[in-house]
């Protein structure tokens, strides 16, 4: 048991998909500018997650090699087909909002990473685990950037407003360079805070380099 | 067991390729009747809006539906500018037909108009618009008075044009320029259109940044009210004199 | 002809997959840390992207759009729901074949990509410009123009970020911003400059 606790925690800060392993960064940028498509769009991760790693983990001793990949990539697509139209059934002021970003849950780098890393090599409940780990851990960071983008730019969570009328919108937020600002900053502030994840300084005096400056 | 052979390999392609066929084509079966219930319900709103009909503040599903059924409609040809007695005018969807907006083969003839009376007085009329706008097909609905040439009320309520950019087709403020501009002057001819710096009744202002988009409404409207649209229709209703 | 060269600029630039979509960023800032590798991905992500629209295009147009069946026989078919199971396919098809001729022809560029390319099936800016092709209901010479457009705009912004990142080697960066941060805000700057030109309507 407390190996699942494990899985499912480790992803949040420690091995975070977006923030760690780099995975998962298109829609994470794209879709943060207000909070209540961000949610939507990590429940459809999670739940593509969920359906990706347990299908691939129960018929990984069944996978032939050569068409490995495109199986993968068939079951997830199917899934995420799938979660498109209950979005457009259910929720369909966001699913326009949302457009292609839900499609592109298929290229997703987190789902078939996983996919490929973890379910392909590990038994259905492990993989269920590590499905969920790592979906909260791409829904933290988006849901993170999708607040603040909302709440300084419209003054707004979930549409209900929060700062008082007179508050200047910063209308930057609205817009995407802001998501890569905030996301920087948030990574700056994890790797200060765990100072593990920070990485090596490149080498500064590349004579190759200097070669093709000069 | 060996999953590398061909046969084997095949067989579990055709098993995944059925699985997941199955899994899909059930999910759309079963959700499409809703997606398309939903996209009813938000051409129905937009109808009502623009005639009038609308309650403000947040209105129930079901009362968008009653005060629909309780609209007068009726399907034009455009062709002949006659009411055409074979469809039936509430469940008429002329656009499901459409594949190109732009091509003039899939043009539809027939098209459904809803009025609205008071006391058996025709107070307004309600035709959809459609057509090729920057980046995709922009769908739409116009109100004219009982004049049947000067705009009550107009809405955008389908399109893709640009987020941000293109979109601004719907806002209020600048739908509300179109307010008391006629269609067609004094020959008859369709004139209204969308310019920079607009002038007079006929010309409604462009938004700046979007001039693309905006003029193509504008266009759009001229090409539904002219020779190959409501014209002839229009021309006879108005000769007659009970509506 | 000026509409299609409208398209292609507004793809390029106004509307630029990498920085104002932000489409394709795992890549993006993976392999932008030398510009000769930035370069080789940039063209490839062209010459996929310039193959894929268009037949894309075709077979939506020709298969599932709503109404395409009709010269089947089945008017009524609305078959879009399948568009993007069939759209990742062609785009791994044509990966598999586009990794074969560079293994042939350039193995050099195949060794710098290395696993970057067979990666290319899953880059969301593939699958999106062809779902974006999609969404604007593009003909076939539009999509044509927009694959160009979209792939040459998408080359432009990795190889403009890696020659930043180059120079970046030069800087005295804090510890926690090193690498990973420092590369998204120089991004986001990057996505700022492109976000000037929003407004513009050609």
């Amino acid at each position: 048991m407390g190996n699942y606790r494990n899985r499912i925690l480790k992803p949040l800060i420690d091995d975070n998909p977006v923030t760690v392993q780099i995975l998962g960064l298109c829609s994470a940028l794209a879709v943060s500018n207000s909070l209540r498509p961000a949610l939507i769009m990590a429940a459809s991760v999670i739940a593509v997650l969920i359906f990706s790693n347990v299908t691939v983990s129960l018929l990984r001793g069944l996978m032939p090699r050569s068409i490995r990949l495109i199986l993968e990539v068939t079951l997830i697509a199917s899934a995420v087909i799938v979660v498109d139209e209950v979005l457009k059934a259910y929720a369909p002021g966001t699913s326009q909002i949302l457009s292609v970003f839900v499609g592109l849950i298929i290229t997703n780098c987190i789902v078939l990473g996983r996919a490929e890393s973890f379910a392909l090599h590990n038994p259905v409940t492990d993989s269920l685990a590590d499905a969920l780990g790592n979906g909260l851990g791409y829904a933290v960071i988006l849901i993170s950037i999708a607040a603040i983008r909302e709440l300084i730019g419209a003054g707004t969570l979930l549409d209900r407003a929060i700062l008082p009328h007179a508050y200047p919108k910063n209308a930057l937020m609205l817009y995407a360079p802001s998501a890569f600002f905030i996301l920087g900053l948030i990574v700056w502030g994890i790797r200060s805070w765990r100072p593990r994840q920070a990485e090596e300084p490149e080498r500064s005096a590349d004579p190759v380099s200097y070669q093709e400056i000069g | 067991m060996n999953v590398n052979t061909v046969p084997r390999t095949l067989a579990v392609a055709a098993i995944v390729a059925l699985a997941c066929s199955a899994m899909v084509s059930s999910a759309v079966y079963i959700l499409r009747p809703i997606q398309q219930g939903y996209a009813r319900l938000e051409r129905n709103r937009a109808i009502l809006a623009v005639a009038g009909r609308l309650p403000t503040g947040d209105v129930a599903d079901r009362e968008i539906v009653a005060r629909f059924i309780d609209l007068e409609a009726h399907v034009v040809d455009t062709a002949t500018g006659n009411y055409a007695t074979n469809v039936d005018a509430r469940s008429f969807d002329h656009w499901k037909t459409e594949v190109d907006p732009a091509s003039p083969v899939h043009r539809p003839t027939l098209a459904p108009v809803y009025l609205v009376r008071k006391d058996k007085v025709l107070e307004r009329m309600v035709l959809p618009v459609h057509g090729r706008g920057m980046w995709s097909a922009i769908y739409g609905y116009v109100a004219l008075d009982a004049d049947l040439t000067t705009v009550v009320d107009i809405a955008f309520f389908r399109h893709g044009e640009t987020p941000g950019i293109g979109d601004r087709i719907q806002d209020p403020a600048w739908l509300a320029n179109w307010r008391g501009k006629r269609i067609y002057d004094e020959s008859g001819e369709a004139r209204l259109r969308v310019v920079k710096g607009a002038q007079g009744p006929y010309e409604v202002d462009l938004i700046s940044g979007a001039s693309v988009t905006s003029s193509a409404t504008g266009d759009l409207v001229r090409y539904w009210f002219g020779d190959d649209g409501y014209r002839l229709f229009l021309d006879r209703l108005r000769g007659r004199e009970e509506l | 002809m000026e509409q299609l060269a409208n398209i292609v600029l507004r793809s390029m630039f106004i509307e630029n997959l990498a920085l104002v979509y932000l489409l394709g960023m795992c890549t993006y800032i993976a392999v932008s840390k030398r510009v000769e590798t930035a370069i080789g991905l940039g063209i490839a992500v062209m010459a996929v992207q310039i193959v894929t629209v268009p037949l894309n295009n075709l077979i939506y147009q020709l298969l599932l759009a709503p109404g395409a069946l009709s010269w089947a026989g089945y008017p009524n078919m609305d078959l879009s729901f399948l568009r993007f199971i069939i759209f990742i396919g062609v785009i791994a098809a044509l990966v598999q074949i586009l990794e074969l001729a560079l293994d042939r022809f350039f193995p050099r560029l195949h060794q710098a990509l290395g696993i970057y390319l067979p990666l290319l099936t899953v880059n969301c800016a593939i699958l999106g410009a062809s779902l974006l092709m999609v969404q604007r209901n593009l003909t076939f010479t539009e999509s044509i123009a927009y694959g160009f457009g979209v792939g040459a705009g998408w080359a432009l912004a990795i190889v403009v970020f890696a020659a930043i990142r180059e120079r970046l080697r030069y800087s005295d960066i804090p510890e926690g911003l090193q690498g990973l941060g420092l590369a998204f805000i120089v991004t986001g700057l990057l996505a700022f400059g492109f976000a000037g030109l929003s407004g513009i309507e050609l």
